[in-house]
């Protein structure tokens, strides 16, 4: 199971009407592992980990070619359902979005929707997301309290409780942590570290140390184009491109 | 100026401080003045300072201008509560020439003459027909009902009629038809009671002189209640429709007719029920007509719908697009997203088009009255002729004399504190949502 | 004086003024000689009015008459204050408004005439009849020989000059049945009446139109001849009331005028000549 990538993308090309966002992107993404897409804005980061749970079918005039295996059953397949696709992909995004409800009903959220309904259940599903995103012990007196109230920080891991309440197997973070300062960056990068152990973990992020620090996997987006993909050590040490080496070292982007 | 020394004057007042702020001079030693901008700081600084005169000037006309509307509303309604309308009675002599009153002597006298208020007796000395005639009335002051504070003896009673409540007209033969000489006397109306006001189910204002608008009070409040009921679950749901579901073309456009419709004429409205609505529930019901509190309720729930969809429209708008990426990115569908995530963060907004539009039926009159039927009953059935307070205020204003017309500031101030209350309540929700939201 | 404060008071001005003379001074504008009679009150009588100050502005072009029709109680109360030189009203003066002492011109007698829908097979009413509909006591139109259908009372509303008239002279003063339609205007009662098999209604004799049925009353028709001769007897008096004292010569003329056999005869078009 760990050797069979969890994504597989081949020849995948997306248009936003004429404009051509995703040229022949190739790419095998592992399970259990973070996997870091950099590149220079524009490029095409946010649009390719939208692919992954189709969220671009919310934008009109969006057209997909190619095909894009999750544990080998095209995603953009006739017969996929895009909302329990979505359920096993989770999303996290660049600010943090709790919704203006109670914490609790934030996590809680998700599985409603799915339809679970008893009290308990819904409890225990609050609680071991909200340990797993390491937020518990910060809000278990305030449930009830509104998510605003929360910090920045405490906000994103709340996002990310909120999207491990589903249960996925796949958690996408659009440059989680760009809106955050230092300390709440490092706390969401060690969650990260921990959540690999379960899930599989897609990443775009602009910070070269943040790449380097967490990830297994690098891709580098040029222009719509994977110019370079391989282990994260191997990209950073010996790039095989010359604007690899030079976006990593801060000379262009 | 000197700067320094108007800081001196007033160093207590923050607003003289703040003031003198941007009285800086502006040119800083060593900043040199850049003649490529055509206008220079102190011409900017009397431009802004006579743009803010200008601003309170108006503004304090405008308030002015509602704070006299405002005192002339209550200064007219609250009179008939404590005031009678005459200090005393009053005698008016039609085609007598000549009377003594009380003692005095009045020559040709049309205008009504006041008694004095302290007198025990009426008595009117006048020749009738060429005979002096001498009528000599008891006066009883402070009695409970102030019908009773004249006697007509009984000799009197075939000349005596009273036309109306507190007014007697004593006719006597003359000698050409239309010329008999008249005495009226006009006893005047003692302060009228706030609660009867309020709680009275008559309004009988010319003749019997009751003024009871507990039945517009009902009506209005059930025609307002019903309109909402009707209005506002289909205002919503075209709301989220427009908001969550059209294509964006078609969104805009009919969000672009919905606003013409909030800004047609409410007498159109009112035609459209005279003319469809009316008769459609005349026909519906069987009843002798149509018009009715149902065909009010029909007209009203159409003519909030506009208000309450362009503000829900707006509030759905105005929910960030990373909340329903959100919603959706966690599996759920679109019409779970539009009702769970959008609408619940957009309450205030909606609830605040709700009571706009519940205002909008409470305040609306042209429409009311040509469907409504305008009778100051309480309504029995949905059939129900009935008058709301708007519409008592518009049919009678023009044709209401003296008390009557007081009465009708009156009402005014009744819906005056309607909305008041209506207003309170959204400040309530909205301070409720405020600290949900924020704490 | 600051510069500042100078000029926001100077465009505050600029902004004021023009309204404020928009307020004031409206009557004098074309030459000395030119005269403004304000006319405002009852809305029955306004369009006889109308007519009066058309024919007589032609003959008289330095006379100008302004007529506004708001209502008998804002044309009593107007000529009683002077906000109008002349004041309209299309029902005899109730005894506080007697109190003012103003002095009053009858100038038409207008019938008033029940009406119904052209269907309705009824054509006539008894005074009792008509009565008893309007305060409750008839409920249904096989009640007064038509068919069975219940009757749609409309009125006009409290204060109108035209319903105290006929309140007053059908008797029934301020009875009437609870759960009537009322109406602010002939217009309206009659688009009512003319939309409804069920309703009754009344109106000017002089608004009548195709769309409605006058009834007899007692079996007299509702005609001009009729209530000069007296057998019609629904009628009221259209009066024009004024202060001797504080009405200017142009006034007195037209006053004197709408007696006039000219006048008269414009009355007649529609309403019933004064003797
Ligand atoms: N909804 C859209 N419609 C049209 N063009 C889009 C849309 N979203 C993104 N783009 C374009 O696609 C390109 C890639 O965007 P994006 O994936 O957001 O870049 P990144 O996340 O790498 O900064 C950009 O040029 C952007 O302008
Ligand atoms: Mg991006």
């Amino acid at each position: 199971m760990n050797s069979s990538p969890k994504f597989s993308i081949k020849n995948l090309n997306l248009y936003y009407g004429v404009f051509h966002a995703l040229k022949a992107v190739e790419m095998e993404i592992p399970d259990r592992n973070v996997t870091a897409l950099i590149g220079p804005s524009g490029c095409g980061k946010s649009t390719f980990i939208r692919v992954l749970n189709r969220m671009n079918d919310l934008v009109r005039d969006c057209l997909i070619e190619g095909t894009v295996l999750m544990d080998n059953t095209n995603i953009y397949g006739p017969g996929t359902d895009v909302t329990s696709l979505r359920t096993a992909v989770g999303m996290v995004f660049q600010k943090p979005n709790p919704f203006p409800m109670s914490i609790w009903q934030n996590v809680a959220y998700g599985p409603k929707m799915q339809g679970l309904r008893n009290t308990a259940a819904l409890n225990e599903v609050v609680e071991e997301s909200l340990r797993r995103a390491a937020l518990w012990d910060e809000v278990k007196d305030r449930l009830k309290k509104n998510a605003l109230s929360l910090s920045g920080g405490q906000q994103q891991r709340l996002c990310i409780a909120r999207a491990i309440a589903m249960q996925p197997q796949v958690i996408l973070m659009d440059e989680p942590t760009s809106a955050l300062d230092p300390i709440a960056t490092k706390r969401i990068e060690e969650l990260m570290e921990s959540l690999k152990r379960d899930y599989c973990i897609v990443i775009v992020t602009h910070s070269m140390n943040q790449a380097l620090r967490i990830s297994d996997k690098t891709a580098f987006f040029l222009m719509g184009e994977v110019l370079e993909f391989g282990d994260t050590a191997r990209v950073f040490d010996d790039p095989r491109h010359e604007e690899t080496s030079r976006y990593i070292t801060g000379h262009f982007g | 100026m000197n700067h320094g020394d108007s800081k001196l004057c007033a160093p207590t007042d923050a607003r003289a401080t703040l003031d003198d702020r941007d009285r800086l001079p502006c040119e800083f030693p060593g900043q040199a003045a850049r003649p490529e901008y055509a206008m220079s700081s102190s011409t900017r600084i009397i431009v802004d300072r006579s743009l803010r005169h200008i601003f309170r000037i108006v503004s304090f006309f405008s308030v002015i201008a509602l704070a006299a509307m405002v005192i002339f509303v209550f200064a007219q309604g609250l009179g008939p509560f404590f005031f009678p309308t005459a200090p005393s009675i009053a005698v008016v002599l039609e085609n007598i020439p000549s009377a003594r009153i009380n003692g005095s002597l009045y020559e040709n006298h049309r205008r009504a003459i006041p008694l004095d208020p302290e007198a025990s007796y009426l008595t009117i000395e006048f020749p009738l027909s060429g005979t002096p005639t001498r009528i000599s009335l008891p006066l009883y002051r402070n009695v409970e009902d102030p019908g009773r504070s004249i006697e007509f003896p009984p000799e009197l009673q075939d000349y005596l009629s009273s036309p109306e409540h507190l007014s007697y007209t004593l006719s006597f033969p003359g000698s050409l038809p239309g010329l008999e000489p008249r005495i009226h006397i006009n006893i005047p109306e003692p302060p009228y009671s706030f609660r009867s006001f309020i709680t009275g189910r008559e309004w009988r204002p010319v003749y019997r002189k009751m003024y009871g608008i507990f039945p517009m009070i009902i009506a209005t409040l059930l025609s307002a209640l019903g309109a909402v009921l009707v209005g506002a679950p289909v205002a919503l749901l075209s709301c989220v429709l427009i908001a969550e579901f059209l294509p964006p073309r078609l969104s805009a456009a009919v969000t672009g007719a919905i606003e013409l419709l909030a800004g047609i004429p409410s007498v159109v409205y009112g035609f459209f029920g005279l003319m469809i609505v009316v008769p459609g529930i005349q026909r519906l019901f069987g009843s002798a007509s149509g018009s009715s509190i149902a065909a009010a309720i029909a007209i009203l729930s159409l003519m909030i719908l506009p208000t309450i969809v362009t503000i829900g429209v707006t509030a759905l708008r105005s929910v960030p697009a990373t909340l329903r990426e959100a919603s959706l990115a966690l599996g759920a569908t679109k019409m779970q997203t539009a009702w769970c995530v959008v609408c619940t963060s957009a309450k205030s907004g909606l609830v605040t088009g709700v009571v706009l539009g519940t205002a909008r039926a409470l305040g609306e009159t042209m429409a009311v009255i040509l469907v409504a039927g305008n009778s100051p009953q309480i309504p029995v059935s949905l059939v129900s002729s009935v008058r709301t307070l708007t519409a008592t205020i518009a049919l009678e204003m023009g044709y209401s004399a003296g008390r009557h017309n007081e009465m009708l500031f009156s009402i005014g101030i009744i819906l005056f504190l309607l909305i008041f209350l209506l207003n309170g309540v959204i400040m309530r929700l909205r301070g409720k949502m405020h600290t949900e939201v924020s704490s | 004086m600051k510069i500042e404060r100078t000029v926001a008071l100077v465009a505050a001005m600029a902004l004021l003024v023009p309204a404020l003379s928009f307020a004031g001074g409206r009557s004098e504008s074309g030459g000395p000689t030119q005269y403004t009679i304000e006319v405002t009150g009852s809305t029955s009588v306004s369009p006889l009015m109308e007519s009066f100050a058309e024919t007589y502005s032609a003959a008289h072009p330095h006379v100008s008459i302004n007529v506004s029709g708001t209502g008998s109680g804002d044309g009593i109360t107007g000529a009683n204050t002077g906000v109008a030189e002349l004041g309209m009203s299309s029902r005899s003066l109730r005894p506080t408004e007697l109190g003012f002492g103003l002095d009053v011109l009858t100038v038409a007698i207008d019938a008033i005439a029940v009406i119904v829908h052209p269907d309705n097979p009824v054509s006539g009413l008894s005074r009792d009849q008509v009565r008893q509909i309007y305060t409750g006591e008839i409920t249904n139109w096989n009640q007064v020989g038509g068919p069975d259908r219940p009757i749609a009372v409309v009125s006009r509303e409290p204060g109108s000059g035209t319903r105290g008239a006929f309140e007053e002279v059908v008797d029934f003063v301020d009875r009437l049945v609870s759960g009537a339609i009322e109406f602010d205007g002939t217009g309206g009662v009659r688009a009512s009446v003319a939309g409804n098999l069920n309703a009754i209604g009344y109106i000017s004799l002089g608004s009548i139109t195709h769309e409605v049925k006058a009834l007899d009353i007692e079996g007299v028709a509702a005609t001009g001849a009729n209530v000069t001769s007296g057998a019609y007897t629904i009628a009221r008096p259209f009066l024009v009331l004024y202060r001797q004292e504080k009405t200017a010569s142009e006034t007195d003329r037209f006053l004197e005028w709408m007696v006039s056999p000219e006048a008269q005869a414009i009355v007649e078009r529609n309403y019933v000549r004064i003797n």
